[in-house]
């Protein structure tokens, strides 16, 4: 058992999180989706993660991660789009604000999100990258109807 | 010649005895025999054509029945009745096969029936039939309509010439004046043998044969210059249709290059397209997490209703203010006051956890705006992309279809074809200018010819005897002559209503009348069609067309020979589109006296059949029976 002491500077570490991650089986479907090329849809690997958590998140699909990999960090994603949207489903998963102020849980419930959501993306997968905006754009389409 | 009827036993495909008889009133005046491909129509045909000429060039395989030819003695025959200047005929020819199965002609006559019914056999049929029908013309008679388009292909002139003088038995006139020719010159020689001839004579003699030989002479090159005419003709007419062509493929690459411009205008607009809607599709993550924007939006709301949240009043401020029991505005705090600040003091969350969630309200509220922009953004890139994708399929269309026009098309230098087409037209324009000199020339030697003649005409001979020798000659000169002029007349004239009578029916056939202005039947006879240019266009005709204008040139001559002949077609159809069919199917059974068609059944649509109906006399359907390979005529009318 840690002393109280501990607990609290582990707690007060993982409230302060900056590090993200991704099941380390499903490592190779964010790298492939976000690879930073002329190949690629999506036009990083932290674009697909939160890609893959907002379709996660759309399609009610979070999964806890079996064994987490490293990919990122929190500062990279982008503070006018990224961060505002991770922040948004975890207050809407949590129905509380304060979930703002302990980045590890808000983490968590995104890499869960994105951890689900991202089979759901990689069913989109097609050929050519052309085809694979096309399909994604189609994938948006439809969750988008849903939500109407 | 009028056909009666035509009967035959164990004839190709007709096992046994089988009858047709030929419609020949002057309203019902057409025969038609149908027949699917391979049912008989040619081999019924060509019965026709071997009963009369012992020919059956073309048909493959043997003449007598194959069942038939399995019998001890097989025997078959065919009989041709016909009616010709008022009276009966009947051609039969009879086929056997040896014993070492080679066919062999059996015998052939052709018999005559008076009024009285009386019977009486011509000796040498062959040659009877061929005064009533020359075999030579029988084939612009008895012709199958695919093949017949040989006649107005341009480098076909020996073709029409031989059909006018075969049909209109010019080479009969062609053979007196010979006949007379040879004769004159007989007589010349027994002039000049007879030994009576003063020095002056047989000058004369000399000097006439002399200018003969050259006329002769000159008549041959001339001959040959208008060979070489006609050849400099369809060499420039070929060389000029190359040019328009080339004009044409210039026109086609122009557009291609727009074409191609546009394509790329396309694939340029297409790619931004993609890539503005991979942007989009980048941020599309908004637009799907739409409901959780939403969602969280409502509990910030929700909490900062319930004051859970600061409304932005900052921890420290309210702290300063309880601790200096002032108002903002600047007044002491009451009772109430300093309970609702102590309130929302004690509600408040810690000042960073606060600002981050007021960041956060804000940044919800205008990323949502930017996923509405999104969506705009993302639908009409996808529509765009569609839209742009079908432009590019339609210009590849395009593209291929030129791609198309061009294939095959020869790659020639237009300022070489322009040099060729100048020279040949030089080259036939001196040919030209030296077959006028030549005929002038002619002219004067056959004045002069005619003049040597009557001063040696003019002469008296020593003898009696002379006298005569001179006089047959003289006589013979003068009929050779006459027979020359006439046979030259002749021809024209011929050839000028042959010419109009084409042109007429050409007309009358022809689906594109505006299209064409006239039909010529050159002096060295060229069938040739000017366009409504002026422009000659023979070379420019689909091979429809040019069978059109054979049929035409058929029926042009049929009718300025003014005698009976039936005009007896073997698919007579088959290469034409509708339009010219029901033309023909109206005018030709005018024209002809006669018309026996043998058509499939697929040759005339129910526009054309209504329209020759009337005109039907009689009909037959050749049935064949598959199971034993055999053929039956069935007659429906």
């Amino acid at each position: 058992v840690k002393p109280e002491a501990d607990q609290d500077e582990s707690i007060q570490r993982a409230a302060n999180r900056d590090r993200f991650y991704v099941q380390g089986d499903k490592h190779h479907l964010f790298q492939d989706w976000g690879k930073d090329d002329e190949t690629s849809a999506l036009p990083s690997l932290k674009d697909a993660f939160v890609f893959a958590a907002a379709v996660g998140w759309a399609n009610g699909r979070r999964q806890p991660l079996a064994a987490r990999q490293h990919v990122g960090f929190w500062r990279s994603f982008g503070p006018q789009e990224d961060v505002p949207l991770l922040e948004a489903i975890a207050i809407a998963e949590t129905g509380d604000p304060l979930v703002l102020a302990n980045r590890g849980a808000l983490l968590t419930i995104v890499e869960e999100y994105a951890n689900g959501g991202i089979d759901v993306v990689n069913a989109y997968k097609r050929d050519d990258r052309d085809a694979t905006v096309l399909a994604l754009s189609s994938l948006i389409a439809e969750i988008r109807a849903q939500q109407d | 010649v009028i056909l009666r009827r035509l009967r035959l036993r164990d004839f190709r495909q007709f096992r046994g005895e089988h009858e047709v008889v030929f419609a020949s009133g002057s309203d019902r005046n057409v025969t038609v025999l149908t027949g699917v491909n391979g049912a008989g129509k040619t081999g019924l045909f060509y019965a026709l054509n071997w009963a009369l000429y012992g020919e059956a060039e073309t048909l493959p395989g043997s003449l007598v029945n194959k069942a038939a030819a399995q019998e001890p003695t097989p025997r078959s025959w065919v009989e041709v009745a016909f009616v010709h200047d008022g009276s009966e005929f009947i051609a039969r020819r009879e086929l056997g096969v040896t014993p070492s199965g080679y066919e062999r002609e059996i015998s052939f006559t052709l018999s005559r029936l008076d009024s009285g019914g009386r019977v009486k056999e011509i000796q040498d049929p062959s040659a009877y039939v061929n005064v009533i029908l020359p075999k030579d013309a029988r084939r612009y008679f008895f012709f199958d309509g695919e093949r017949i388009d040989e006649l107005s292909r341009p480098g076909h002139e020996q073709e029409v010439r031989e059909a006018v003088r075969s049909v209109l038995k010019l080479k009969v006139l062609e053979r007196t004046s010979q006949h007379l020719d040879d004769a004159a010159k007989d007589y010349q020689k027994a002039l000049r043998q007879q030994g009576q001839l003063d020095d002056e004579q047989r000058g004369l003699i000399d000097a006439a044969e002399e200018l003969d030989r050259s006329i002769r002479a000159r008549e041959d090159e001339l001959a040959e210059l208008r060979q070489r005419i006609t050849k400099l003709e369809h060499q420039v007419q070929g060389a000029r249709a190359k040019l328009d062509r080339l004009v044409e493929i210039r026109e086609i690459q122009a557009e291609r290059r727009e074409v191609e411009a546009l394509a790329e205008r396309l694939r340029a607009d297409f790619d931004d397209a993609s890539e503005t809607l991979r942007e989009a599709v980048g941020r599309g993550a908004a637009v799907v997490a739409a409901s959780a924007l939403e969602r969280a939006r409502a509990v910030l709301e929700e909490k900062r209703a319930a004051g859970e949240i600061p409304t932005g009043i900052r921890q420290q401020l309210i702290e300063d203010l309880l601790r200096e029991r002032i108002c903002i505005c600047g007044r002491p705090l009451d009772e109430p006051a300093t309970e609702a600040l102590t309130a929302r003091h004690g509600h408040s969350v810690s000042s960073d956890v606060a600002e981050s969630v007021l960041n956060t309200a804000s940044d919800i509220r205008l990323l949502q705006a930017r996923a509405a922009d999104t969506s705009v953004v993302l639908e009409r890139g996808v529509a765009r992309r569609a839209e742009l994708r079908e432009d590019m399929t339609d210009n590849d269309r395009r593209l291929e279809d030129i791609s198309e026009r061009l294939r095959g098309d020869f790659t020639e230098d237009v300022a070489q074809l322009e040099e060729s087409r100048r020279y040949l037209e030089d080259r036939l324009r001196d040919s030209l200018v030296e077959a006028k000199v030549g005929e002038r020339e002619m002219g004067e030697l056959r004045a002069q010819l005619a003049k040597t003649r009557a001063q040696l005409g003019s002469l008296e001979s020593r003898s009696v005897e002379g006298e005569r020798a001179k006089r047959r000659w003289e006589l013979a000169t003068a009929s050779a002559e006459a027979a020359r002029v006439v046979l030259t007349h002749f021809s024209a004239d011929m050839r000028g209503r042959i010419e109009d009578a084409t042109d007429e029916i050409f007309k009358m056939f022809v689906w594109k009348e505006k299209q064409f202005l006239a039909v010529r039947v050159t002096e060295d006879y060229k069938l040739e069609v000017d366009d409504r240019f002026g422009t000659a266009t023979l070379a420019g005709l689909s091979a429809g067309e040019r069978q059109v204008l054979s049929l035409a040139f058929i029926a042009g001559m049929s009718k300025v020979t003014g005698e009976e002949a039936p005009i007896v077609i073997d698919t007579p159809f088959g290469r034409l589109s509708e339009m010219p069919v029901t033309s023909i199917v109206t005018e030709l059974p005018k024209i002809a006296k006669q018309l026996v068609l043998f058509v499939t059944d697929r040759e005339m649509d129910d526009e054309a059949r209504s329209l020759i109906e009337p005109r039907i006399g009689r009909e037959y359907s050749l049935e064949f029976d598959d199971s034993v390979g055999e053929t039956s005529i069935e007659a429906t009318r």
